[in-house]
């Protein structure tokens, strides 16, 4: 306050008082207004840092800015290094084809980002000694099997994972899991650790991750007390390199997609563990390398199976029985595969 | 949409994950493979006329405790004649031939799986290399027709490592090596 203020009488300072705030309020409102007015010339000059930012933070742009981190970091390991032109072809592929889809469905929103994490995922899992075709097929595969196979509008399997699985069986792709920095020195595998945690926290599948994960090993050690298994397929094989990097990979982005997985915390519990005991089963009595897979998709069935049966319910609820909990899911917009 | 997982209740659950998969790292170290496996491979080694960057490679495998196994014995440097069965060892003995006719069996393992192989040999030549069982975490045709073919037109276990294969090239470089030291001529004066 100044000096004047203190020689006025209290009812005069208050109406200067009063006026200097207004004066204030109204400074700040012109800062803000000339402020607002810059930024949008700034954004229409340069549309993109803003919207790319924007879609970064989606759990889509989370799920590609981490997993082109690992194709970068992947890459170094000279053998995986022509994986990088499966991953150019699946991406180009699954995009082109999702935003071929949403043209012919006229969807309001056209980026094919679902595509491209799809396409990403799977030139990460295929070997870099597979063609680029077979990896652009299995990358439309993918997004084929994303819009026929729904339950409503969701989609039953993980695209990358039916399509992997398919191909797997069918062509006898050779899968790899590169993106899972396995041919690194084992330093390199908190990156992975790093990298899947970030994206199991924007997801919001913390209980899904870590379920899996604990069971998975937790059987994979008792069948090693146990001496379960075959020569070819011990259960200390399954916690080590490679091998524990594809289950690493599988369970932070494969396994959380929202789209065909749970999103509350005690349906992730059970997804999770469906998921674990299916996968070490087929692992144990088959080995192979479709057991990681499997799992999944026997979990994205019993989820299917779980959402359908709810709806059915829902359907032929009467709106007097009381409220019913569903689980909320995130919609396809949310979806990373 | 489930309401966040607090940050310490996932580093709880974390550690917890953590120690159930070091128990199970611990448990599955030592498993009886292994040792069966390094014996085997030790042998094999020894017994090699051809040592190559592969060999290399393996031995320094070896000295690391990786699961390599012979499943055959071949650690008699071809003493015994096969194993399995399979093998039509040739009566014919010639000090001229570094092998002996016949179809000859190995197969070895590590942490990807099996690779066995038929390695037929006519006229004291590696006549035909066939991959006869390649039941690992990767696809055969990695490895074949490549590796068989090399291995003919060669002559030589100094096969080279297939890029994205490496485990797979392992595998299939001690199978033949298994094969041949059953192969042996030992009246071999070469």
């Amino acid at each position: 306050m100044s000096a004047q203020g203190d020689t006025d009488s209290p009812v005069r300072s208050t109406s200067v008082a009063i006026e200097r705030g207004a004066r204030r309020t109204d400074a700040a409102r012109d800062v803000r207004t000339r402020r607002a007015r810059d930024g949008r010339e700034s954004r229409s000059q340069h549309p993109s840092p803003g919207a790319i930012r924007r879609f970064l933070k989606t759990p889509k742009g989370t799920v590609l800015l981490v997993l082109a981190g690992l194709l970068v970091v992947g890459a170094m390991h000279g053998s995986d290094r022509p994986g990088v032109v499966n991953v150019i072809a699946a991406m180009t592929t699954a995009g082109a084809l999702d935003l071929a889809i949403g043209i012919i469905r006229r969807n309001r929103r056209l980026l094919p980002d679902g595509g491209l994490v799809t396409g990403l995922i799977v030139g990460l899992v295929l070997s870099g000694t597979v063609h680029w075709p077979v990896a652009a097929l299995t990358a439309a595969i993918a997004v084929g099997s994303k819009h026929v196979l729904k339950v409503g509008r969701k989609p039953i399997f993980n695209p990358a994972g039916f399509a992997l699985l398919l191909t797997l069986w069918a062509f006898h792709t050779g899968q790899s899991w590169w993106g899972d920095l396995a041919d690194l020195p084992p330093v390199m595998l908190p990156i992975l650790v790093v990298a899947g945690y970030a994206v199991t926290a924007r997801v919001n599948k913390f209980p899904q991750v870590l379920t899996f994960l604990g069971t998975y090993f937790l059987l994979l050690t008792l069948a090693a007390s146990l001496h379960l298994g075959n020569s070819a397929y011990t259960p200390g094989d399954a916690l080590r390199i490679p091998l524990v990097n594809a289950a690493l990979f599988m369970a932070f982005f494969m396994l959380t997609d929202p789209p065909t997985s749970p999103g509350t915390y005690g349906d992730q519990v059970t997804f999770s563990v469906v998921a674990a005991v299916i996968s070490v089963g087929v692992y144990l009595a088959v080995g192979g390398l479709a057991y990681l897979l499997i799992g999944l998709l026997a979990a994205n069935t019993w989820q299917a199976v779980r959402a359908a049966r709810a709806k059915r319910r829902q359907t032929g609820h009467r709106p007097n029985d009381g409220p019913r909990t569903f689980a909320v899911q995130p919609t396809g917009d949310d979806a990373f595969v | 949409m489930a309401g966040k997982m607090g940050s310490k209740f996932v580093a709880l659950a974390t550690l917890a994950v953590g120690a159930i998969y070091a128990s199970g790292y611990a448990v599955s170290g030592e498993s009886p493979r292994a040792a069966e496996t390094t014996s085997g491979s030790v042998a094999a080694s020894n017994a090699s006329s051809n040592p190559s960057p592969g060999s290399n490679h393996a031995a320094s495998n070896v000295s690391s405790g990786a699961n390599h196994t012979a499943s055959g014995d071949a650690s008699a440097a071809g003493s015994h004649g096969t194993t399995n069965g399979a093998s039509k060892p040739s009566s014919h003995v010639d000090t001229a031939q570094r092998y002996l006719d016949g179809t000859y069996q190995g197969s070895a393992s590590n942490r990807i799986g099996t690779v066995a192989v038929a390695v037929t040999i006519h006229s004291g030549k590696i006549a035909e290399v066939q991959i006869t069982q390649c039941d690992t975490h990767y696809p055969e045709y990695d490895i074949d027709p490549v590796l068989p073919q090399y291995v003919v037109q060669h002559q030589s276990t100094q096969i080279p490592v297939v890029s994205g294969a490496t485990l797979s090239t392992e595998d299939f470089y001690y199978a033949v090596l298994q094969a041949l030291n059953q192969a042996k001529n030992p009246n071999y004066k070469g």
